[in-house]
């Protein structure tokens, strides 16, 4: 299905996301154009991206190397991050960070309606759910040809159906 | 890939525009008669070690992301899912194969005025397309017919069953599909990998790059331009002479012509059309009728996803294959015209996060994507009405990198669909419930037309139609149409086996044509 490969493909060739986030693109360009020199800390994206996509079994070092191949996708919108997160901190008196997860939900919770929450939340799902690390943990097969395919692995092999007679 | 080269002034040659279900056959059944072929095709061609089990991978190598405009309930960004390669969309394809039903082709008897459609029966009936669905299904290699066995059930296609049949389903299978169940044809048996829409790594899935493209190579009278981009075709007084592309440098050429048949897929053949227009068809080519573009379908297109109470790897086996068709009738007491196939659907993760819970975060995406593995899926397809506002245009100021406009897709769904939709969303809610589902999520208006059909339709009467009952314009006796665009409606079922049914069909009638001297 298109949705998450396609929209790389579309922001790889600057045509940017789809359907409801369009409007917030143009917005974020032409609010955040001229604040576009503040650079996003890696340490802190991860803490977004953990929040935004919590699997407790994922490790920070997991949170790291996302937040390295989502900050590329930002680029451009360094500006509307660092104001994003001016806003986050300013909800907290400067500690959003140092919160514990649930509390940092919350005010992200708060935020939620805005462009550019829509913008970070987007472009991290594109990635969170193409990391093979993910689909261990959930319980995707990813490439079959390399396994030999699913024929003797498991295509047909439910169990539990007959209980349910 | 063969020797064979065409002059570009062969005024002898046939061009056929588009490499995929209909060009790729047409090509292979003209070619193997000794007409020679030119096939202009607007993609590069792949090879087999380019199709990888990646997603991501392929998407951009095989799919159409030329600037196309969607209005009304299209996606604005993306309102058509079709390819530009080799071997076109079937290259992506899923390859479910299933014949129209006789009633569907006689839409606008059986079902009556239906209000704001522009609803026409075939100009042929089924009886005189079964020879060629027969000759389809052992081209395509389709299951459960010529002696090919039916696909092994998967894990999805068990749960549908056993919903299906809970319910009261019966016309219950693994649905007759175009891939090997077994090595055939100099192709692959299919290894369950569902990787379907990435391409088939094993070719047993029936793509015309490694059928249709294969054989006609192996003929003298066949040469594929790849990476060729039709973009008028020329006509003096009521013949086609030439087409017009740009070739793989980006230089502009023509090839000249006995007679040109457009396979483009719908929303490209018209465009094509629209593009071609002259003093003498001021309103686009062979559109004396103004129905060039008009009567755009694609396929009322839904998906439930359940979270069943054990695993299921839905992602396992091809991706298609099993369908319930006991709603696939014409039965106005469930409220709507036409019917619906239910058929399962495989995804991976990376689409169910993009298609599944729109604008959702936090744990309350993590917590049901966290059960991918009990995932179990379906998805509902039927039958679309024709309606005149429904319909692919040329924007006005936009140009794609080959100087053409681009196509505008404008597409609004006719009340019937929304009737018949949540029919079928109760009826896929039920079928999981009864197997102890304990989530449902319903997935519609989010699906890019994976089926386009309608926008150059055959008919009779020359007011009313584009071609004749073979696909031959009214206007222009040497020019075709030969793709989903000339169906005039579109029944609830996967469009391509009659697709490829029609070209056989055409193919013939050109032959004798040929032979009478009138092309
Ligand atoms: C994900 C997906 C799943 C599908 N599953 C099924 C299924 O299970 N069963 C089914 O029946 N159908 C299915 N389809 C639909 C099926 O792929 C199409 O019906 C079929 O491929 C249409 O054949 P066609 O010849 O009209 O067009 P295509 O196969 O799309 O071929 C058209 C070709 O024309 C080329 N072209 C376009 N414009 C020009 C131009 N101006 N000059 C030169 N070349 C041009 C394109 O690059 C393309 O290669 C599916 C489609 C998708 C996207
Ligand atoms: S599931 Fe079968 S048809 Fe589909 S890609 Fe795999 S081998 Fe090919």
């Amino acid at each position: 299905m298109p949705g998450l490969t396609r929209r790389q493909v579309l922001s790889l060739t600057g045509r940017l996301l789809s359907l409801g986030t369009i409007s917030s693109v143009f917005a974020s360009k032409i609010v955040w154009a001229q604040t576009n020199d503040a650079a996003i800390d890696v340490r802190h994206l991860a803490m977004l991206i953990h929040d935004l996509y919590p699997h407790d079994e994922m490790g920070d070092p997991f949170y790291t190397k996302l937040a390295q191949l989502v900050k590329p996708r930002l680029e451009g919108s360094e500006g509307a991050y660092a104001e994003f997160v001016a806003q986050l901190d300013a909800r907290t008196g400067g500690v959003w960070q140092s919160l514990d997860p649930s509390k940092r939900s919350e005010i992200l919770a708060d935020l939620a309606d805005q462009p550019f929450f829509a913008k970070l939340r987007d472009t991290v799902r594109q990635v969170v759910y193409v990391q093979p690390e993910v689909w261990a943990l959930i319980g995707y097969g990813g490439n079959a040809l390399a396994q030999g395919g699913y024929i003797n692995r498991g295509f047909n092999d439910i169990d539990w159906l007959e209980e349910t007679r | 890939m063969s020797e064979t080269r065409f002059s570009l002034d062969d005024d002898s040659v046939a061009v056929v525009i588009g490499s995929g279900a209909g060009g790729g056959t047409l090509s292979n059944q003209l070619a193997s008669q000794g007409i020679n072929v030119v096939c202009l095709e607007a993609g590069r061609r792949l090879t087999p070690t380019d199709i990888v089990n990646d997603e991501a991978a392929m998407f951009p190598k095989i799919t159409w992301l030329d600037e196309v405009i969607g209005e009304g309930d299209a996606r604005p960004d993306f309102p058509i899912w079709v390819c530009k390669t080799v071997g076109g969309t079937t290259m992506h394809w899923t390859a479910a194969a299933p014949r129209l039903q006789a009633h569907e082709l006689r839409a606008r008897s059986t079902y009556g005025a239906i209000e704001g459609t522009s609803l026409a029966d075939w100009p042929i009936e089924l009886k005189e397309l079964e020879p060629y669905y027969a000759r389809a299904e052992a081209l395509m290699g389709v299951t459960g017919t010529n002696g090919i066995p039916m696909l092994p059930g998967s894990n999805n296609f068990k749960v549908l069953e056993a919903g299906g049949r809970k319910i009261g389903y019966k016309d219950i299978d693994t649905n007759t599909m175009a891939i090997n169940p077994v090595p055939r044809d100099g192709r692959g048996g299919c290894l369950q990998l569902g990787f379907c829409t990435s391409g088939c790594a094993t070719q047993a899935k029936w793509c015309t790059l490694y059928t249709e493209i294969r054989d006609a190579e192996k003929t003298a009278h066949f040469e594929l331009r790849p990476e060729s981009m039709a973009t008028r075709i020329l006509h003096e007084g009521d013949r086609v002479t030439a087409v017009q592309y740009m070739d793989v440098e980006g230089k502009l050429r023509e090839q000249k012509a006995r007679f040109v048949c457009v396979a483009a897929n719908a929303p490209g053949t018209a465009r094509l059309l629209l593009n071609s227009k002259s003093e003498r068809f001021p309103e686009g080519l062979a559109n004396s009728s103004g129905q060039v573009g008009r009567n755009y379908m694609r396929h009322m297109l839904a998906a439930v996803v359940a979270i069943m109470p054990g695993e299921v790897h839905l992602y396992k086996g091809p991706q298609v294959a099993g369908v319930i068709r006991d709603e696939t009738r014409h039965d106005p007491k469930r409220g709507f015209s036409g019917g619906f196939q239910m058929h399962i659907v495989g995804l991976s993760p990376g689409s169910l996060a993009d298609l599944m819970l729109q604008g959702k975060w936090g744990r309350e995406f993590t917590d049901v994507l966290g059960q991918y593995k009990n995932f179990a899926s379906v998805m509902i397809m039927g039958e679309d009405m024709p309606t005149a506002e429904n319909r692919i245009t040329l924007h006005p100021e936009r140009k794609d990198q080959y100087g053409m406009p681009v196509p505008v897709v404008r597409y609004v769904n006719h009340p019937n669909n929304r009737v018949m939709l949540q029919y079928g969303r109760d009826v896929c809610r039920r079928l999981y419930q009864s197997l102890g589902a304990t989530q449902l999520f319903d997935l519609y208006d989010v699906f890019p037309a994976t089926h386009n059909m309608g926008t150059a339709r055959m008919g009779e009467d020359p007011t009313l139609s584009v071609t004749n009952p073979w696909g031959q314009t009214h206007d222009i006796p040497n020019l075709f149409v030969s793709d989903g665009s000339l169906f005039p409606t579109v029944g609830c079922e996967n469009p391509t086996i009659t697709i490829v049914s029609l070209v056989l069909r055409q193919a013939e009638y050109i032959q004798q044509q040929m032979q009478r001297g009138s092309i």
